[in-house]
C-alpha cells in the first residue's frame, strides 16, 4: 500500500471514532432517526385498530418525508454538523496543529478527513433510510410486502432512496467540507446554501442545476406534487416540484460536483493557517 | 534594596446604579457584535425593505405623484394583512440575525471560563442574562418592532385620524407580535449558545430549530394523519399567535390560537430552564 493510502487510512481511523462516538454528534443520530418514531407509531396504531391502512398512501407519504424532511433538512443539517466539524471542530478543540505538524500533505489530510466524514454520514443516513422503511411498512402483511419488494417496484425504490441519501451526503459533504476549509465562520455559506437549495423549485431551469437538491430529487423514484393547502411561510418553498433529470445523469453530475469541490478544497487547504485565538 | 509596602485600594470612581448594571454588559457586547463588517452590512440591509415600504406608503397617498403614473390614491390596500406580512418578512431577517449574533454572546464566556469573572462582581446571573439578552432584544426590536410601528404611524398620519381610530388594534398587534418574536428569539439564541458552546454549531442550531421543527411537524402530520405536528413547528405557532392578534384567524385553522400561545409559552419555559441549567458557576465548598 502506498504512503498516501496508509496516511489516508490513519486519518480516517482517528476521525471515524470522533465522528461516530462524539457526544457533540449525538443530535445527528436523532435527526436521522426522528422520522422513524412517528412511522413506527403509525404502524402500531393501525395494527392495534386492526387496519392495514392504505398501502399506496403510505408509499406516497414515505416519498414525501424523504424528499421534504430527510434530503432537505436531515441530511443537509447532518452534513453541516459532520463535515464542518472536520476542520472547524479541530480548530475549536485546538488540535488541528497535530495534523499540520505531521509529515502529511495537506491534500492527503483533506481527502482523509472527507472520506471519514463521508463514511460516517453514509452509514448514519443510509442506515436511517432502511430503518425508516422498516418502520413505515412493518405493519403491512408479509405477503403484500414480499410481492412489493421482490415482484413489484419496492426493492428498486428502496435502493433509489439509499443511493439518493448516499449521494446527498457526498454532495452536501463536499460543499460543507470546502466551506469549513475556506471560511472562518462556515455558518455564512451554510445559510446561503440553505436559502439557495430551498428556493431551487422557483429558480430558472439553468440555475436549478447549480444545486445539489435538483440532482437528488431526480434520483428519487416518486415525484411529490406540491400540496394544495400548504399554508404560508418561506418554508413552503421547499415543497415546490421540479422537472427531473435522468437518474444516471444526476448521479454522474453529483459525483463530478463532489470531486471538483473536494479537489478545490484540497488545493486551498495548502493555505490553511491556524489562529486558535481568533476562533 | 528597599522593599516598599504595596497596598491595594478599592475602586473609588462612580458606580452604575444597580438597576442599570446589565446595560454595561450590553454596551460592551454591542461593540463586539459590530466589529464584524459582514454583520454590520447585513444589519443595515435589514432596513432596506422598510424604507421602500415607507416610500410606498407615502406614494400611496400622494395624488399628484400617482396621477403621473395613472393611479388613484389608495391603490395599495393598507390593512392587517399588509402589516402582518411585513412583520413576518422582518421576523425572518431577525431570525437570521439571531443565528449570527446569539451564539457569540454566551458561548465564548462559557468556553473560556469567563462566567465566574462576571459573577464575582456585584452582578447577578439574572443581570448577566438580561444584559446579553438586551443585545439581541435591541437588534431584533430595531428590525421588527420599530420599522413596522413607524409604518403604522406614518400611515396614520397620511390617512388621517379616522383610519388611526379604526385600526388602533393594529398598533397593539404590531407591538405584541414583535415582543413575542423578540422573547422567543432572545431565549432561543441564548439557550443554543449556552447549550452548544461552539458558535458555529449554535448558530446552525438556531436555524435548525425552525427548519427541523417544521419538517418533523410535517412528518408527524402526514404519517399520523393528525394536525398535532404543528405544535413542533415554531414558525407556524408564532404565525398563528400573530394572526390571532391581527384578527385574521381562519375558521378552519388546524390549531387554536390559545393552544399556539400555550405551546410557545411552554417552549419559552423549556429554553429558560436550559439557560438556567447551563449558566451556572461551580461553588467551591470551604
Amino acid at each position: 500500500m502506498s504512503l498516501w493510502n496508509r496516511q489516508i487510512l490513519a486519518i480516517m481511523r482517528i476521525d471515524l471514532a470522533k465522528t461516530f462516538f462524539a457526544r457533540r454528534g449525538l443530535w445527528i443520530y436523532l435527526l436521522a432517526l426522528a422520522p422513524a418514531v412517528p412511522m413506527f407509531l403509525h404502524g402500531l396504531f393501525d395494527h392495534k385498530a386492526d387496519l392495514q391502512g392504505d398501502f399506496g398512501q403510505d408509499v406516497q407519504i414515505f416519498a414525501g418525508i424523504f424528499q421534504f424532511f430527510f434530503l432537505r433538512i436531515a441530511i443537509f443539517f447532518g452534513c453541516v454538523g459532520i463535515f464542518m466539524n472536520l476542520f472547524r471542530g479541530e480548530m475549536v478543540d485546538k488540535s488541528l496543529h497535530y495534523y499540520l505538524l505531521g509529515p502529511v500533505r495537506r491534500e492527503v489530510l483533506v481527502i482523509g478527513k472527507f472520506l471519514s466524514g463521508l463514511v460516517a454520514a453514509v452509514s448514519i443516513f443510509c442506515g436511517a433510510v432502511v430503518v425508516q422503511w422498516a418502520c413505515m411498512f412493518w405493519h403491512q402483511s408479509g405477503e403484500l410486502m414480499r410481492s412489493y419488494m421482490f415482484s413489484g417496484p419496492g426493492g428498486s425504490h428502496l435502493m433509489s432512496y439509499v443511493v439518493a441519501a448516499a449521494l446527498g451526503c457526498l454532495g452536501y459533504g463536499s460543499v460543507f467540507l470546502a466551506a469549513g476549509v475556506l471560511f472562518r465562520n462556515p455558518l455564512v455559506p451554510a445559510a446561503v446554501i440553505l436559502v439557495w437549495e430551498g428556493a431551487n423549485g422557483i429558480l430558472p431551469a439553468l440555475l436549478k442545476k447549480i444545486s445539489v437538491i435538483y440532482w437528488l430529487k431526480s434520483i428519487c423514484p416518486i415525484s411529490i406534487p406540491a400540496p394544495k393547502n400548504a399554508g404560508n411561510g418561506i418554508f413552503n418553498l421547499l415543497i415546490f416540484d421540479i422537472d427531473p433529470a435522468p437518474a444516471n445523469v444526476a448521479m454522474v453530475n453529483l459525483i463530478l460536483l463532489a470531486g471538483f469541490v473536494v479537489v478545490w478544497a484540497a488545493m486551498r487547504a495548502r493555505r490553511i493557517e491556524i489562529g486558535y485565538g481568533t476562533e | 534594596m528597599a522593599v516598599y509596602k504595596r497596598t491595594y485600594r478599592g475602586y473609588n470612581g462612580p458606580l452604575t446604579h444597580p438597576a442599570w448594571r446589565f446595560l454595561v454588559l450590553q454596551r460592551y457586547a454591542f461593540k463586539a457584535v459590530f466589529k464584524s463588517r459582514f454583520l454590520l452590512v447585513g444589519y443595515v440591509g435589514c432596513f432596506f425593505a422598510p424604507l421602500l415600504a415607507i416610500c410606498l406608503l407615502y406614494l400611496n397617498q400622494n395624488s399628484s405623484v400617482l396621477a403621473l403614473v395613472g393611479q388613484k390614491p389608495g391603490f395599495l390596500k393598507i390593512d392587517a394583512g399588509w402589516f402582518m406580512n411585513f412583520l413576518t418578512a422582518q421576523s425572518v431577517l431577525a431570525g437570521i440575525v439571531t443565528a449570527f449574533v446569539g451564539p457569540g454572546l454566551v458561548a465564548p464566556d462559557l468556553a473560556n471560563g469567563a462566567l465566574p469573572i462576571y459573577l464575582s462582581r456585584p452582578f447577578s446571573r439574572v443581570e448577566y442574562i438580561l444584559g446579553k439578552g438586551m443585545v439581541l432584544g435591541s437588534l431584533i426590536g430595531s428590525i421588527t418592532l420599530l420599522p413596522v410601528l413607524l409604518m403604522f404611524v406614518i400611515q396614520s398620519s397620511l390617512a388621517g385620524y379616522d383610519w388611526f381610530n379604526k385600526n388602533l388594534y393594529l398598533g397593539n398587534a404590531i407591538i405584541l407580535s414583535s415582543l413575542l418574536v423578540m422573547s422567543v428569539f432572545i431565549l432561543l439564541g441564548l439557550a443554543m449558545s449556552a447549550f452548544v458552546r461552539w458558535r458555529i454549531v449554535a448558530g446552525a442550531l438556531v436555524l435548525a430549530v425552525f427548519a427541523a421543527g417544521k419538517g418533523f411537524g410535517a412528518v408527524i402530520n402526514n404519517v399520523m394523519r393528525t394536525s398535532d405536528g404543528y405544535y413542533l413547528d415554531l414558525q407556524y405557532l408564532l404565525t398563528t399567535a400573530a394572526t390571532d392578534l391581527f384578527g385574521r384567524t381562519a375558521e378552519d385553522a388546524p390549531i387554536a390560537p390559545w393552544s399556539a400561545w400555550l405551546a410557545i409559552l411552554t417552549f419559552c419555559g423549556l429554553l429558560l430552564l436550559l439557560i438556567n441549567r447551563k449558566l451556572r458557576v461551580c461553588e467551591v465548598a470551604g
